[in-house]
């Protein structure tokens, strides 16, 4: 079995259950290094100093929260660990709620709770008290000194913590133009709502998980695969690396990926405006080419981050026609 | 049309009889039996009557356009040419445009602003219409894009049908309503207009990052180069008509294939009921001119979207 990421009690009113706390997700990305193409050479990172530009080594490095554009507050090290919780080894339940009262909305990240030595019979009673009841527990954990709201809720012979989002975290649905009127204001006649749940009904089907994978992840798996046993080196696909938790490799962001080629265009924009590069279309094999060897250099450029976006205007001020 | 019997001339062609000029729309189309469709028997007399008759439809998206043209003087089964430049025997109603030449200099391009113009244009063997995304009074302001679908062959048009969708729906999700057409070929174009504003350099780097972040979110079945030898299975989303001096065929215009194919613009949920990029021809195009209630493109001329600034 994995290491427990901590080992503890769930606690209900008087009631301790020891427990182990374990993940229950599994991150099946593909990890991407960056090299320099012209001798495959890994890249590296350093942290310079903006105004000098030489390296600035971690023990002089500060976290600073930026209050207003270029105005800074420092904080501590003790700063930080003074407003971290304590670390404590219990999910504390204060209260039980109704299953179907926590919208998934607010679900974030499954743990599985696994009870420690001896401690069968009140994780059970627990368990099943929940299922008959329908209810779930809603608690506090600390996570690594970090405190989350979490729900305590049964899944057949487990108990799942589930971390939630705080309600600060959340949109609420006010912010956005949703219809809200009666339905009768939309003209939806009952013939149409017949045959909507006539086309649903046909639909329908179990909940089939095993069904589903991530395409992306297999292409690029047989990508590489393939690209290993013709024992090419490819640079094709490039991905920063992770420069936090969150990171992740499958860009399937379509807004995202936009955001970031255009970026990586303005840094290196490519000709005075009034000398576009037009492709010719009447001599297609030469414009073909042209293409192809512009369109390389540009995936390269896509992948880079720019850590500012440079603010290359195009509005020329003229009214718009 | 019966065939007459083939007399031993070396011309493929039959001799036109009485082909004495016709007037159409007012202008004087010499030559009118000269079949310029041999497979489809259409005649130089159907390509202007068409034009004609779908005057209204074309000239919207046509007028106070630079344009290039695909001339085939021979008929479309011989060599056809594609023109850019103006000419004077073109005739009166066809403009001419100083524009600055890509490798420096200046010359005359052609545009028309109205059915005379058009019907000019075909007089002088017309046969294909391709503005450019900017209008004559602003050609360093484009105000539409155009994507090419362009399906490899083997590729199911289901694919391409979907392609463009998606593209719509990623377009929607930046605000941007966007129109579909057939080529005339194999493959859609999805065309965005939008405010002017933004150069040429903008606008082309912003077709090209559509292109290469749906390449990335598909790289199975999408391609944003123009390599032919990478293509194979793949629908190359061609964003290079969006830069200066570049263009695509317009809506309602012929293309100079077998078939007298149309670039046919279309309401996005037609688009499941037509078979291919080459679903209307001469004929079909002309059935739908007449009967027509709505512009499939309605709501195109009001549309103030801007593109975003990302």
């Amino acid at each position: 079995m994995a290491r427990p990421i901590w080992t503890g009690t769930l606690s209900f009113g008087l009631l301790n259950v020891p427990i182990r706390l374990m993940t229950a997700e599994r991150r099946i990305d593909l990890h991407f290094r960056m090299l320099d193409q012209r001798n495959n050479q890994p890249v590296r990172y350093e942290r310079v100093n903006a105004e000098s530009g030489e390296e600035v080594p971690w023990k002089d490095i500060v976290k600073a929260y930026e209050y207003s554009k270029g105005s800074y507050v420092v904080l501590e090290e003790s700063d930080i660990r003074n407003a971290a919780a304590e670390a404590h080894e219990t999910v504390e339940i204060d209260t039980f709620i109704d299953a179907g009262k926590l919208t998934p909305a607010y679900f974030e990240k499954p743990y599985f709770l696994v009870p420690g030595k001896k401690a069968e019979k009140g994780y059970v009673l627990l368990r099943e008290t929940l299922k008959r009841t329908g209810k779930i527990g809603i608690a506090r954990v600390v996570i690594r000194t970090r405190e989350y709201l979490c729900a305590v809720m049964p899944q057949d012979e487990a108990l799942m913590l589930v971390l939630l989002r705080f309600p600060q975290e959340l949109v609420s649905e006010e912010e956005y133009a949703l219809p809200d009127k009666p339905m009768a204001e939309y003209r939806i006649s009952d013939r149409e709502l017949d045959m909507a749940g006539e086309l649903i009904e046909s639909m329908a089907g179990e909940w089939q998980p095993g069904n589903y994978r991530d395409e992306f992840r297999e292409r690029l798996t047989a990508v590489i695969e393939q690209r290993l046993k013709s024992k090419g080196i490819t640079t094709t696909l490039e991905e920063e690396e992770p420069a936090h938790a969150n990171a992740t490799t499958n860009v399937v962001d379509f807004m995202a990926l936009l955001k970031k080629s255009i970026e990586g265009k303005q840094r290196t924009p490519a000709k005075d405006k009034a000398k576009d590069e037009a492709e010719k279309p009447e001599k297609k094999p030469a414009s073909k080419k042209a293409a192809a060897k512009k369109a390389a250099p540009a995936t390269k450029k896509a992948s880079r981050k720019s850590p500012a976006k440079k603010a290359t205007t195009t509005r020329k001020g003229r009214k718009a026609g | 049309m019966s065939l007459r019997e083939q007399s031993s001339e070396p011309a493929p062609r039959r001799r036109p009889r009485a082909d004495r000029p016709t007037e159409i729309a007012g202008v004087a189309v010499s030559h009118p039996s000269r079949v310029v469709y041999p497979d489809d028997d259409l005649t130089k007399g159907d390509v202007a009557a068409y034009y004609a008759a779908v005057a209204d439809w074309i000239l919207p998206e046509l007028i106070n356009r630079p344009l290039s043209m695909v001339r085939c003087p021979g008929g479309t089964d011989s060599a056809c040419f594609f023109q850019k430049h103006h000419a004077a025997k073109l005739g009166d109603h066809v403009r001419a445009i100083p524009l600055e030449e890509k490798e420096g200099g200046e010359d005359d391009y052609v545009y028309i602003r109205d059915r005379t113009g058009l019907l000019q244009l075909v007089q002088m063997n017309t046969i294909e219409f391709h503005p450019w995304g900017s209008r004559v009074d602003k050609p360093d302001s484009p105000d539409r894009i155009v994507l090419d679908l362009d399906p490899a062959p083997g590729v199911g048009w289901a694919a391409v049908v979907e392609c463009a969708r998606e593209i719509r729906a990623q377009l929607e999700g930046m605000d941007l309503a966007s129109f579909v057409r057939t080529s005339g070929g194999k493959g859609l174009h999805v065309v965005v207009p939008f405010r002017r504003g933004p150069g040429w350099q903008t606008v082309k780097d912003f077709c090209e990052s559509v292109a290469d972040a749906m390449v990335a979110r598909s790289p199975q079945r999408y391609i944003a180069t123009a390599s032919k030898a990478q293509r194979e299975g793949k629908i190359f989303i061609d964003w290079l008509r969006n830069a200066r001096g570049a263009t695509s065929v317009c809506s309602w215009s012929l293309r100079a294939r077998a078939g007298a194919p149309v670039a046919m613009p279309l309401r996005w949920e037609e688009l499941g009921k037509i078979e291919g990029g080459a679903a209307f021809d001469l004929q079909a195009a002309l059935k739908r001119a007449g009967s027509l209630t709505a512009d499939p493109w309605e709501g195109l001329a009001k549309l103030q979207q801007r593109l975003p600034k990302l």
